[in-house]
């Protein structure tokens, strides 16, 4: 438990926090598609090229119908947000029932949110936030793994862990490059399942 | 047109035909018409990305050059438009001659199957229907309207929204209070919740 106050602790986690910043200012910012519907294609490609590698149970109908439509509103200087998300948020993720959620064909159960911004002008596409979960119901000795990106400008961007990764702690976070959302997405499609 | 009675999108389209087995199948894919070109590239390419190298997309200008590139075609996949042209005596024609239009068995690369997806406006699919019957027959209930983008329906934009509000345990008002006044959690699912609220205004850049 950390309970220092020290001047030494202070300096310490600012030393942190300058290594962390760093490693996000160093890490490239993912090309994206050129505007959000560009995007929502590409994932829901992405979705049925993993049912038709058998990597998926969830089928054809249930993914048009989980990965929702592209939602619009205003942004920040005269631009516009765009979200996209597919399937439940984190508090029904625990059960793998395929015509509510992305169900991996190991039972795993994956969830996602992903805003984007453009400014006026066709400007390039900024990712402003996104959520991957992957949530391993059962006796899995770790629950869920989860790839954020935060919203800017809030807590965790002062402590270089903007975007970081949940290694099955809520609490718990790892530094971690941002991702191109179909990337994050193809990972977690493929990857991080038990031998 | 086919049982359901929703537009589809291309993704779902594109799944659709190359999910599809079997010889000489028809389908007819209903558009706006100053996006049937660049629909039928979209199908094509997403197609593509299903199933690499399974579709070609082709704009035809005469009955000849419409049967020529659909008999030839080893494509699995043969996306064609440019039918809005074509008079009755030009659909006559090819409903007379629609053998030709089938491809042998075997032509197409890696597997034996082949489709062909004709991208037509309300209008050109009304001549088709009523100047080439024996090719209407062909096609069936293979009749999709195609939707360039859905929007979330209202209905579903509540019950995301009852989703967050659960998830955040909020109601909509504190989220844009604490989104004005720099209170809110850290959190990427404020994020999308305030562009279902319409207050994308309240988010900064990336």
């Amino acid at each position: 438990v950390i309970c220092l106050a020290t001047a030494e602790y202070e300096e310490f986690e600012a030393s942190c926090t300058e290594s962390l910043l760093g490693l996000q200012n160093r890490s490239a910012v993912p090309n994206l598609p050129v505007n959000a519907k560009e995007i929502w294609k590409q994932l829901q490609l992405t979705l049925q090229r993993a049912l038709r590698a058998g990597l998926l149970k969830t089928g054809h109908y249930e993914i048009s119908r989980l990965l929702r439509p592209v939602t619009e509103s205003a942004w920040h200087a005269g631009g516009r947000a765009y979200a996209i998300s597919c399937g439940p948020t984190d508090d029904k993720l625990k059960v793998p029932n395929s015509r509510e959620c992305l169900v991996r064909d190991d039972e795993a159960v994956l969830s996602f949110s992903v805003t984007v911004g453009q400014l006026p002008g066709n400007s390039i596409l900024e990712l402003v936030a996104y959520r991957f979960d992957l949530a391993f119901p059962g006796a899995n000795r770790v629950p869920f793994v989860r790839f954020d990106l935060d919203p800017p400008n809030e807590g965790h961007t002062n402590e270089g862990l903007r975007a970081h990764i949940h290694p099955g702690m809520e609490e718990g976070r790892l530094p971690s490059p941002i991702l191109n959302p179909v990337e994050a997405l193809q990972f977690l499609l493929m990857h991080l399942r038990e031998r | 047109m086919n049982s359901a009675s929703e537009p589809e999108q291309v993704p779902q389209f594109a799944f659709r035909i190359v999910e599809t087995s079997g010889e000489n199948v028809w389908y007819v894919v209903i558009v706006k018409p100053e996006l049937m070109e660049s629909i039928g590239w979209e199908i094509a390419s997403a197609a593509n990305a299903l199933q690499p190298g399974s579709s070609v997309v082709e704009r035809v200008d005469s009955p000849i050059a419409f049967e020529r590139a659909v008999h030839d075609s080893t494509c699995r996949i043969w996306i064609g438009f440019g039918f809005e042209q074509f008079d009755h005596e030009e659909w006559s024609k090819i409903d007379r001659d629609r053998s030709r239009l089938e491809r042998l068995p075997g032509q197409t690369i890696g597997v034996d199957s082949s489709i062909a997806v004709l991208v037509l406006s309300k209008e050109s699919f009304g001549a088709l229907q009523s100047s080439a019957p024996d090719l209407t027959s062909w096609i069936g209930g293979s009749v999709f309207e195609l939707a360039p983008e859905a929007a979330l329906s209202s209905t579903d934009r509540e019950v995301r929204l009852a989703e967050l509000r659960r998830w955040g345990n909020m109601t909509d008002d504190e989220v844009v209070r604490g989104a004005t006044d720099g209170s809110l959690p850290s959190d990427p699912y404020f994020a999308e919740w305030l562009v279902l609220l319409g207050r994308g205004d309240l988010l900064g850049n990336g």
